[in-house]
């Protein structure tokens, strides 16, 4: 593989990485705030955030593995 | 039930010589200069890097601010703190290792230094500093406020509220000045366990005792509170709160400064995910508490009084000074923190700014005569009584929020200039504090959009006008050259 490709495909698993992040950033806001908004139940919001964040924590956890010395 | 103010005066006592016992036996490995004291000279291992991290954030806000924001807005509250954390780990993983490598490859001891050497401009580093100081008085302060309610409410008075607070300021001095950064991180490290597992000790204790298990506590939930269960909390008002503390990891020094402190990158990467799981959890536990309050001790006019209350009136004695034990850890433990960093931005991005020829040992002193400044100063302020802790708390990440485009731009853009960073945030934070004083939210929106809106605005059209810095370009190269040898993103 050519180094241009190999650049090209670093920077698009980044841009990847960054649209993965940009959604969730999205849902965190406007989920709970419609279809979820009127459900009287754990399982409504509060279940929505928390499983949004502990899978946010595990692509980061996921991103991470990358890094080296 | 008032507990004994003798009980009180023991828990935190032994708390504290348990601390002291940690902090003395860090002040051995204090080395020479300012970089030593302040920073560890970049050599935090895993565990108190991540403790350090995590107790520096999580304050006295989360077991009586977030308990009583859930008490009166539900589940809202919940997303509330969960969108901070989202906001957080994300940040974490872009910023983390860019601002560990500038740190280390232009030897930065502060934020704001880092600003000042990135825009080529002492300035920038010294309004940043300003900022920060005049907003973090009122976050610092409702540490303080904490301690000083929860102390008066359990004890019926018998601790009352100004001893209350001293209580908090007292090994907040001492852990800041006796060993630095060494001293804060490896008692943080003390501190982390006793909050995570005070509380969670508790939260199973009231649940089990008092609401007959997790069943039939979520059945009551239920059945009792369901309008908690929904999403209370108007949609604008929650993002001006919201929106500030999801930028919480760039905009707040303290714990800025932590990701100068990792030794290495497998280090940097435990300090992240150490923190964010301990986040998690503490978070899980704090809102629980808010909806086991509204359960037990149901009606109460002000919000922030739930879980003092609940202490004073339910559970037995022994428990109510184990957690507030754990409560004053959280408190101090981010109180020094702060009070450690803005030290040193005053003895680096002031002190040395202003008087380039000084000495690192002069630099040193008055960071460390600036440690009792501050604590003397966000005490006074508490004294004060102002306000709903919640409400505090978010405008210190609001007024501190106008830095952000700034940080941003030091690792993003390249043509960032100092005369707009600077313009950018004066403007944006005159708008906040003009927001905050006259109670202005033009169109509904809270003036700390605004203010982010209007310094990202001024730093982008004002860079296309003004000269960008000599080696911008550099700066950006070299940190870009170590992203790629490390794998980071």
């Amino acid at each position: 593989m050519s180094v241009e490709k190999t650049i090209g495909k670093g920077e698009s698993v980044k841009a990847l990485w960054a649209l993965v992040f940009a959604i969730i950033i999205v849902l965190t806001f406007v989920v709970p705030y419609t279809v979820l908004k009127d459900v009287a139940s754990l399982w409504g919001a509060y279940t929505f955030w928390t499983l949004l964040t502990a899978i946010t924590i595990a692509l980061v956890c996921f991103l991470m593995r990358g890094w080296r010395e | 039930m008032v507990v004994e103010a003798t009980w009180v005066c023991l828990g935190i006592a032994s708390w504290f010589a348990a601390g002291c016992v940690v902090s003395h036996y860090t002040r051995k490995y204090v080395g020479r200069g300012v970089a030593d004291y302040f920073i560890a000279s970049r050599r935090l291992s895993a565990l108190p890097s991540a403790l350090t991290y995590a107790a520096t954030t999580y304050s006295a806000f989360m077991l009586v601010g977030l308990v009583g924001l859930t008490y009166s807005l539900g589940v809202s509250a919940h997303g509330f703190e969960l969108t901070y954390l989202i906001g957080t780990v994300i940040l974490l993983a872009y910023f983390a290792p860019r601002i560990w490598i500038a740190g280390k490859l232009y030897d930065c001891v502060t934020p704001p230094e880092l600003l000042s050497k990135r825009f080529e401009s002492k300035w920038v580093g010294l309004v940043a500093t300003i900022i920060c100081a005049v907003m973090i008085v009122p976050y610092s302060s409702v540490q303080f406020m904490g301690i000083g309610y929860l102390c008066e409410g359990l004890t019926g008075g018998g601790i009352p509220f100004v001893v209350g607070a001293l209580i908090a300021m007292i090994p907040t001095l001492v852990y800041a000045y006796w060993a630095g950064m060494r001293s804060v991180a490896w008692t943080d490290v003390l501190q982390g366990l006793i909050m995570i597992t005070t509380s969670l000790g508790a939260l199973f204790y009231v649940v089990h005792t008092f609401l007959g298990g997790w069943g039939p506590y979520l059945e009551r939930l239920v059945a009792e509170a369901s309008d908690l269960l929904k999403v209370n909390w108007p949609l604008l008002p929650y993002l001006g709160l919201t929106i500030p503390w999801f930028f919480f990891a760039l905009s707040n020094p303290q714990v800025f400064q932590r990701y100068y402190v990792p030794k290495d990158v497998t280090t940097l990467r435990r300090m992240i995910w150490g923190f964010a799981v301990f986040g998690f959890i503490y978070t899980l536990i704090s809102t629980q508490f808010g909806l086991i309050c509204r359960l037990l001790v149901p009606g109460l006019k002000v919000a922030d009084q739930a879980m003092p209350i609940l202490l004073a009136t339910k559970v037995p004695p022994v428990v109510a000074v184990i957690m507030l034990v754990g409560i004053t850890a959280a408190a101090v433990s981010t109180i020094n923190s702060i009070i450690l960093t803005l030290s040193s931005m005053v003895g680096r991005d002031v002190y040395r700014a202003l008087r380039p020829d000084a000495s690192e040992d002069e630099e040193l002193r008055v960071g460390k005569a600036f440690i009792f400044i501050f604590a003397v100063t966000c005490y006074i302020f508490a004294l004060f009584r102002p306000g709903l802790i919640a409400i505090l708390s978010a405008m210190a990440s609001g007024g501190m929020l106008v830095i952000v485009p700034s940080i941003f731009a030091v690792f993003f853009w390249k043509h960032a200039t100092a005369p707009a960073a600077l313009a950018s945030m004066v403007v944006g934070v005159v708008m906040v504090g003009l927001g905050y004083v006259f109670g202005l939210n033009p169109l509904g929106v809270p003036s700390t959009i605004w203010g982010l809106v209007a310094s990202a605005t001024i730093l982008y059209v004002g860079s296309y006008v003004t000269k960008p810095p000599a080696r911008a370009g550099e700066f950006m190269k070299r940190v870009n050259e170590e992203l790629k040898k490390h794998g980071f993103h």
